[in-house]
């Protein structure tokens, strides 16, 4: 099983260097400052637990998303030992540094989380519920966030939940946005097929427009409740949140020209999320700031271009 | 003899495998038609031992079978996104080291160094199945392989199939189109609502059409308007 594991984490440190790779060196360059700047910011009195926080809800999504089962079962690894063996090793970096931390807390956050993640076997039974609601309310050229809310309302109730739970914790309101910025941009990653655009019987411009409006509001209407609560209950606090939100919503809008920048019908962009991540934290920089915005204009132009040459 | 008896599985409050028995040669070549929704590839999940029944029993040569007699190939293949094809093969070798990929692959013929995102889907099927292959289980389940399949893989599956059944394998396989079993099949049999409704052997395969029309509702009189 320790052989397993590790050729699986041999395997998947390959596939991350591709991806990588596949990014380009704007988006690598990019993306090591922001890591960077962010380990630095966590690596402050109180903050590492924080950070450990964000290593195991990476490791408990991609867990709870996971569609190896298949592969796994057939060798026989599908089992808690295997998963513990597996995630040990490939986090291994992160449990050293915080084992020889002076704060606990990280090492003990993590190390646990890993060993919860690693006990559960199949897909959560209870979120199944909750992928059932039509939503036919919502337009029905909003598809994406038809499918989209059907799969994350679990996830879109925790973020409404913590900073409910956690109300003297006034960031968690900003935390709660960004953490739902990044999951309504990722609905924009499958591409839809050509005859959903030629029904609509609109022009390019104006399907592009109709697009970014409706992602862009229908994103302003899911966080609204987070913005007023935080408004009235922590008003000096109101300008990161604001902040947050301003910069989501260039990030829902880019999100949308990324896709049909690369517009393949039918096709889907998994690697765009790491993209769109990475700018939903622009703000922690302020010279990034301006760069959601930059890259909106220069992506809107080439999703027009390219949504000519594939409907014409 | 693979002897089921008795299945029952229900996903929640919904029933999909209702009381199935059904009994099968080994060393020989099944196949398994139904509709969409009829519990084909519950059946095998619950063969390969990816789910517990609620009741009954899976029996190989009266023993109870394990997950390890069994590889199981999905439908749609799942691969992690960038791993090349000799990266997903290199996981397979873990359960069996001397398996000659290379041999295979001259039957095969995939680029093993390419990342598997660029494959075709039969070139992804093809991949899945040599991993499978390499597993040397006694009993394969192939769930729709010929879904995707272009001419030339369709066909290479159809001759990869008969040569692993006269290695004494069982092979298990299902299809939405029956005309694709009947070339390959020792037998036949349709699910329908959860259970067997019929199982023929290679002599009364002419009369297959007739069966399926008799155990499906899908005849069109007239179209509207």
């Amino acid at each position: 099983m320790l052989k397993a594991a590790l050729l699986f984490t041999r395997i998947h440190l390959h596939r991350y260097l591709r991806i990588i790779n596949q990014l380009g060196i704007f988006r690598v360059v990019f993306l090591a400052i922001i890591v960077t700047y962010g380990f630095k910011a966590a690596l402050r009195p109180g903050m590492l637990h924080w950070q450990a926080i964000l290593v195991i809800s990476v490791l408990a999504q991609s867990h709870l998303n996971r569609k190896d089962f298949v592969l796994l079962n057939n060798l026989g690894l599908n089992s808690a030992g295997f998963f513990l063996l597996l995630y040990l090793t490939l986090l291994s970096p992160f449990l050293i540094l915080y084992a020889f931390w002076p704060d606990y807390k990280a090492f003990l956050i993590l190390s646990s989380g890993i060993v919860l993640i690693s006990l559960i076997l199949k897909p959560l039974g209870p979120l199944r519920m909750f992928t059932l609601p039509a939503l036919s309310f919502l337009p029905a050229d909003a598809w994406e966030w038809r499918v989209g809310l059907r799969r994350f309302l679990p996830y879109i109730a925790v973020a409404y939940a913590v900073p409910v739970v956690f109300i003297h914790f006034d960031y968690l309101f900003a935390v709660s946005v960004l953490f739902i910025g990044i999951m309504v941009s990722t609905f924009q990653q499958h591409h839809e097929p050509l005859v959903f655009i030629e029904a609509l019987k609109t022009s390019t411009a104006s399907y592009l427009i109709r697009k970014i409006y409706l992602q862009s509001t229908l994103f302003t209407i899911l966080v609204l409740p987070l913005l007023i609560a935080s408004f009235f209950l922590f008003p000096e606090g109101i300008r990161p949140v604001i902040l947050v939100y301003i910069n989501s919503l260039l990030v829902q809008a880019f999100a949308v020209s990324l896709k049909y920048a690369g517009y393949s019908p039918g096709s889907n962009n998994p690697y765009h999320s790491i993209i769109l991540i990475l700018l939903s934290f622009a703000f922690v920089i302020p010279a990034m700031l301006p760069i959601p915005f930059i890259m909106l204009l220069v992506f809107s132009r080439k999703a027009l271009n390219q949504l000519n040459l594939v409907v014409g | 003899m693979i002897t089921i008896e008795n299945l029952s599985f229900s996903y929640g409050k919904i029933p999909v495998i209702n009381h199935l028995s059904w009994q099968l040669e080994t060393g020989q070549i099944h196949g398994l038609v139904g509709l969409n929704g009829a519990g084909k590839t519950t059946l095998f999940n619950l063969m390969a031992g990816r789910l517990k029944p609620s009741e009954g029993s899976i029996l190989l040569k009266d023993k109870l079978m394990q997950r390890q007699n069994c590889g199981f190939m999905e439908t749609n293949p799942q691969f992690y996104p960038m791993i090349t094809g000799q990266e997903y093969l290199d996981i397979f070798r873990l359960k069996n080291p001397g398996f000659d990929f290379a041999a295979w692959n001259r039957i095969f013929k995939l680029p093993l160094k390419e990342v598997v995102d660029n494959y075709s889907t039969g070139m992804q099927k093809r991949l899945s199945l040599m991993g499978i292959i390499s597993l040397n289980r006694e009993i394969l389940i192939l769930d729709e392989p010929f879904n995707g399949l272009d001419f030339e893989a369709f066909r290479l599956v159809q001759q990869i199939v008969p040569l692993l059944a006269a290695r004494q394998k069982t092979i298990i396989i299902s299809s939405h189109i029956p005309e694709s079993l009947t070339a390959i099949c020792n037998s036949i049999s349709l699910v329908s609502n959860g259970n067997i409704a019929f199982k023929i052997t290679k002599p009364e395969f002419d009369k297959l059409p007739e069966m399926i029309n008799l155990h499906s509702n899908t005849e069109i009189m007239e179209l509207p308007l």
